[in-house]
């Protein structure tokens, strides 16, 4: 493709690429802030249903996901942080070859930006600057940190989501929608 | 012994998690989403508080939207990836590399996109670090953005076009099985006041709105 000056061209900079780098709890988190927003939204102007039933289709679309995805996040971040980031912390897990070598090669400015991306601070912000042990055992910490996150929530649907959440909807549909207009469902 | 398999486990899943960040993210998403169709097919299979035809018809639709739910969230997100990807390509997405403090001029990093997706292991490291960077985070986002429009657009509507006619083919077998169909021939004929100006009033009476949706929401949902 020829490139020329009206082409649309998206830099692609590292604050960007801090975003992609997102833990599994920031991963659901944004996909359940977005689902809570749209789906309710899709539920509640269906068309081929009567004005009941959107409204209760709306509200019971709208709890579960609050539901799910609260003990998701929950039980991500016990996996993320309590779990894998410790286990690695406290040195019980070796940091393996894999990730010395992969960040072998960087220069000392690249290493410096690669562990401000994985602290969430800025680069100027550093107290020391980075070296290749410390970048490669906070990306394996974040890493397995990863992995406990997705067996985390992988245990929190058996623990949560089946025994639960039919409850708290029967209990929340009957508390709002059941009960007459002086108690409006929340907008 | 059950300790070194799962400290090898972590390691490898570990690295998985940082060679191919997007292939990560799906399937581990796959992952849970399955398990978690699954986990509650069998909360119904051992509740025993509910009736069998119901719990069955709970089963058949807690398994389709699983399905639903897993075939369209990797359609979508292998495809947005490709597409972030293919943008990348085409210098649509432009990788911001800075080397020694100087930011890389766009040709230069066109170049190193051709030879980074052909044979990267010709690219100088100063570039390939940088460069697979940028290119990751893209396809986690676009993969991330892909799974987004997937679950809250796409998987909704589908549902819901699937609830109305799931309910009516229902509300047709209901009736075949209690035989109204049939029974109705057999019953004296009513009487139909004629109105002149609306002959077809009567009809309207009888016919009743479909009240409920069938409950693809009395399932749980996305579960990722």
């Amino acid at each position: 493709m020829k490139l020329n000056k009206n082409m649309i061209s998206i830099p692609i900079t590292q604050k960007i690429a801090r975003y992609a780098s997102l833990t599994p709890t920031g991963q659901r988190l944004s996909i359940g802030v977005t689902a809570l927003l749209m789906q309710t939204t899709i539920d509640a102007t269906n068309k081929n249903v009567d004005e009941k039933t959107r409204k209760h289709s709306a509200i019971r679309t709208a709890v579960k996901q609050v539901v799910s995805a609260t003990s998701g996040i929950m039980f991500r971040e016990i996996g993320q942080k309590l779990v894998g980031q410790k286990l690695v912390e406290s040195g019980k897990l070796i940091v393996p070859q894999y990730y010395l070598d992969a960040y072998k090669k960087f220069t000392p400015q690249a290493l410096n930006r690669e562990y401000a991306d994985l602290i969430g601070k800025t680069v100027s912000q550093l107290k020391d600057p980075a070296t290749i042990e410390m970048v490669a055992k906070k990306a394996f910490a974040k890493n397995v940190g990863a992995v406990c996150a997705i067996t985390g929530a992988i245990i929190g649907i058996f623990i949560m989501d089946v025994p639960f959440t039919n409850k708290i909807l029967n209990v929340v549909m009957d508390k709002f929608v059941n009960k007459k207009k002086p108690e409006q469902p929340k907008q | 012994m059950a300790a070194n398999v799962l400290i090898n486990s972590l390691n490898k899943l570990s690295i998985f998690a940082h060679k191919n960040p997007s292939q990560f993210l799906k399937v581990t998403a796959a992952t849970s989403f399955t398990i978690g169709s699954l986990a509650f097919i069998g909360g119904l299979l051992i509740n025993n508080k509910i009736p069998k035809k119901e719990k069955n018809f709970m089963i058949a639709q807690e398994g389709a939207e699983g399905v639903l739910n897993l075939g369209v969230f990797l359609v979508a997100a292998s495809a947005f990836e490709k597409a972030g990807r293919a943008l990348i390509q085409k210098g649509i997405f432009r990788p911001d590399i800075i080397i020694d403090g100087a930011k890389l001029p766009f040709n230069k990093v066109q170049q190193a996109v051709k030879i980074y997706f052909k044979r990267p292991t010709l690219l100088p490291d100063k570039v390939f670090g940088p460069l697979s960077k940028a290119v990751k985070a893209t396809e986690v986002l676009s993969s991330l953005v892909g799974t987004i429009l997937a679950f809250n657009i796409l998987v909704p509507i589908f549902r819901n076009k699937i609830a109305v006619y799931v309910d009516k083919k229902k509300n047709a077998k209901l009736n075949i099985d209690k035989g109204t169909l049939f029974s109705s021939a057999l019953k004296p004929a009513e009487k139909m006041e004629f109105n002149s100006n609306d002959p077809f009033a009567s009809f309207e009476r009888k016919m009743t709105p479909i009240k409920t949706p069938v409950s693809f929401s009395g399932s749980s949902g996305l579960r990722i």
